[in-house]
């Protein structure tokens, strides 16, 4: 999607090494399994979730995965971009 | 109180998390996200002293309460569904302006670490600026939008260079899942007649290193923690160890030349920031060489797996003045 609509503008030279997340045959990224993990919870996880974690100091699973990419972030306003 | 200030996906904050209650240090958990859940209230007047308050699930805190606060990673607060992009983006900022405000202005927390700070750390440039000031070395880097500079730079190293973003890695689509990423690459001269891409949009090329180890440096505070990461013993991690979601990855816990310490120390004190995770080289020669600096860099891994303590210096770092 993005390559296609970059097409029509000039690429960068950067773009010539960007890989799909989606269709590529290696092993998930930390990009990638961040953003999946991301999106798994996201499905699973209820609003009572949510609600029971903040402030509490009991719901912290065991064995959850930690995010493991290096990267560094640009805050702007809430959000830390993830690099 | 500390409040840990981050989103509810956060991985890394329940695993501080569940630290800092092990250690029964009072504490609080600010998903921003889900800053909808929260009742605000903050009231000022002439003839009274301000006051300010949050509450969720029937516990309360005083933002004066909070003496420090972990600055993780915030998002954008949860809205409604229906609202037009635009509305959503100026609720937001209401949003934004009253925490934000609050946080600022009626604590006298330290931040590990402040936003603005944050910011101010997170231009590659200025970094390697920084870092060569503060003594570290840096990689022979030209960030060029002309492509006769990069082919000169590349012709110079013999085409030994390597390709990175200036920022962060990740191409998002419209509903902002990530559709592409780049990694650091290495170049050929195979690439040299698209150098005129370049024009497009500033690029970053630097001197490919020879390496022996990736090292990630997490500062915090006046404690420096290094950790080795073996990369060159698989070859998909050989130019940039994040790939293959680093797995099979071998790392075993370093202790850094004083130098080389005392500096990333500085560089970062530098910043007013309280913690980074820094990436560095030690190449074949027994150089080490400075990569970038990450404000809000990925840690709890590390501890995972080779046990080092951060938890306990952010702890420290949080409870100290």
């Amino acid at each position: 999607m993005v390559t296609k609509r970059a097409t029509a503008v000039r690429l960068p030279f950067l773009s010539l090494f960007f890989e799909s997340v989606c269709d590529s045959d290696e092993a998930p990224s930390a990009v990638h399994a961040l953003a999946t993990k991301t999106f798994n919870e996201s499905k699973g996880q209820s609003d009572r979730d949510f609600s029971d974690r903040a402030l509490s100091t009991k719901t912290f699973k065991k064995g959850q995965p930690i995010e493991q990419d290096t990267d560094i972030s640009a805050p702007t306003g809430w959000e830390t971009e993830i690099v | 109180v500390i409040g840990i200030l981050s989103n509810s996906q956060d991985a890394t904050a329940n695993f501080f998390q569940e630290f800092v209650s092990r250690s029964n240090t009072p504490f609080v958990r600010i998903d921003t996200d889900r800053l909808g859940d929260f009742t605000l209230n903050f009231h000022i007047s002439d003839d009274r002293k301000a006051s300010a308050s949050f509450a969720i699930d029937d516990q309360i805190c005083e933002f004066d309460e909070l003496n420090a606060l972990y600055y993780r990673r915030p998002k954008p607060p949860s809205l409604p569904a229906g609202l037009s992009p635009e509305l959503r983006a100026w609720i937001e900022s209401e949003y934004r302006r009253a925490w934000g405000g609050l946080l600022e202005g009626a604590t006298k927390a330290k931040w590990v670490n402040h936003p603005f700070a944050i910011s101010a750390a997170s231009y590659k440039p200025e970094q390697l600026i920084r870092a060569k000031n503060h003594g570290v070395a840096v990689p022979d880097t030209i960030v060029t939008t002309s492509p006769s500079t990069a082919r000169s730079f590349c012709q110079m190293h013999d085409w030994d260079i390597v390709v990175k973003p200036l920022g962060y890695g990740e191409i998002r689509n419209d509903g902002q899942e990530v559709g592409q990423v780049v990694y650091t690459n290495v170049l050929d001269r195979s690439l040299d007649p698209t150098l005129s891409m370049v024009a497009n949009c500033p690029t970053l090329f630097q001197k490919h290193l020879s390496k022996e180890i990736d090292i990630r440096a997490t500062v915090i505070g006046s404690t420096c923690i290094a950790v080795a990461l073996h990369s060159q013993e698989n070859s998909f991690s050989a130019v940039d160890c994040r790939r293959n979601d680093m797995v099979g990855m071998r790392y075993s816990p370093i202790v850094l030349p004083t130098s080389v310490r005392d500096s990333l120390l500085s560089l970062t004190s530098s910043y007013r920031l309280y913690f980074a995770a820094i990436d560095l080289v030690l190449d074949r020669e027994g150089s080490y060489w400075f990569l970038e600096l990450n404000p809000s860099g990925q840690w709890a891994w590390l501890e995972q797996l080779v046990g080092v303590p951060i938890c306990a210096a952010l702890l420290e770092c949080l409870c100290s003045k």
